[in-house]
């Protein structure tokens, strides 16, 4: 190894002393050593040490700042552990509640996911899976102060993706009238 | 503390690294990350305190520096589960974001002046602590007068033991623009403080 090492000259020595000032602990330590021996032997290098303490100890004149004891426990109470769902707000419903739940691994949740969306499935448009073409699903009488409305409005309903009046605007509602019918209404399916 | 609060998550059992000297803190953050109560307080003790200085050396106030120390902590335990090992140190990574919050906070509030500083009294002589005082904010006051990163680097190299380089790399400059930085800063103070300190000087 031949690293020169170069020796310390005035001019770094003001720079290093006019940037961290007259404590050497602040010196750089690949420089210190060589500063303190220039130092011992230059009178300039010492006048403006000695100018920079000046300044250092009106630096020291400001205390150090006293932090409350409450800052810890803040900052502890503030710790909130094991919460991904707050960690990141983008993870989905199951796996959320699957992080929350250590001990789950959310195969049951998407099986009770899937039972529900099947059963959805097969309980709204069971009848049209199931049923022949042309067959026709018969309802029951509704109660007579509703059977002109279900008449006029649900029974006229084809499936057909229009919603029914009555369904779309709850606020004009028709009389209800004396007819008892016991007619069955007929829903065609398409 | 009262842990109480938290009783109603989850307990993940304590690593057993938590709480030892020697234990890095990339360690401790993935304690942290899975929750472990143990490993959050380690880095509380281990880095607080300084981060609590500095926010309050460069707000000039102790209250705010805290509010900033609490929102940086906060910020670093939503972190804690993303933080990825052998990257960014954590020191740095506090400071900076300390250093961040700091200048949003200095836009928005001033600091109010010490009026009462146990630290600073004399029991014997009431008008030599009233004095004090007013070095200490007149000191205060210079510092918060100088530019933001001649601040810091002042804050970081003389009160709170940062080297050269650490503060450059905080910064992200060179350690010669540093110690410009802290030169021009020196000189601001001097000539903002010198009736300050030939007073001190002559008390010694």
């Amino acid at each position: 190894m031949s690293d020169k090492i170069e020796p310390m000259t005035l001019d770094r020595m003001r720079d290093l002393i006019e940037a961290y000032g007259a404590e050497p602990d602040r010196w750089p330590s690949s420089e210190r050593e060589r500063a303190l021996l220039f130092l011992e032997t230059s009178k300039e290098a010492q006048d403006i040490l000695a100018e920079s303490k000046v300044l250092d100890t009106a630096l020291d004149a400001l205390p150090e700042p006293d932090m409350s004891q409450g800052i810890k426990s803040r900052v502890l109470d503030a710790f909130t552990p094991a919460n991904p769902i707050a960690a990141n707000e983008n993870v989905g419903l199951v796996a959320a509640i699957t992080q929350w739940h250590p001990q789950s691994n959310g195969s049951w949740l998407r099986a009770a996911a899937a039972a529900i969306v099947f059963g959805v499935l097969c309980g709204v448009g069971g009848a049209q899976i199931f049923a022949p073409p042309s067959t026709v699903i018969i309802t029951q009488p509704a109660l007579p102060e509703f059977e002109p409305l279900i008449q006029n409005e649900v029974a006229a309903l084809t499936l057909n993706g229009e919603l029914p009046a009555i369904l779309a605007d709850t606020g004009a509602q028709p009389e209800p009238t004396n007819e008892d019918t016991e007619e069955d209404s007929e829903i065609p399916l398409i | 503390m009262d842990g109480g609060s938290h009783k109603n998550w989850p307990i993940p059992r304590p690593g057993p690294i938590a709480g030892e000297a020697g234990v890095s803190d990339d360690a401790l953050l993935a304690q942290i990350g899975v929750g472990d109560m143990a490993a959050w307080e380690a880095i509380i003790d281990r880095h607080l305190p300084a981060v609590g200085r500095y926010a309050a050396y460069v707000l000039g106030d102790t209250a705010q520096g805290e509010d900033v120390t609490q929102e940086t902590f906060i910020r670093l335990m939503k972190k804690a589960q993303t933080w990825e090992a052998g990257g960014a140190s954590l020191k740095s990574w506090l400071y900076r974001v300390a250093r961040n919050l700091c200048i949003d906070h200095k836009r928005k509030k001033r600091p109010e002046p010490i009026e009462h500083a146990e630290h600073l009294s004399d029991p014997v002589d009431g008008h030599a602590t009233d004095r004090r005082i007013d070095i200490a904010n007149s000191v205060r006051t210079a510092l918060a007068a100088l530019p933001e990163r001649q601040q810091t680097a002042i804050v970081l190299v003389h009160y709170q033991g940062f080297s050269g380089r650490e503060t450059a790399d905080l910064l992200d400059i060179s350690v010669e623009a540093v110690e410009s930085l802290l030169a021009r800063a020196r000189r601001s103070l001097r000539q903002a403080l010198q009736p300050e300190a030939t007073e001190l000087l002559g008390e010694e």
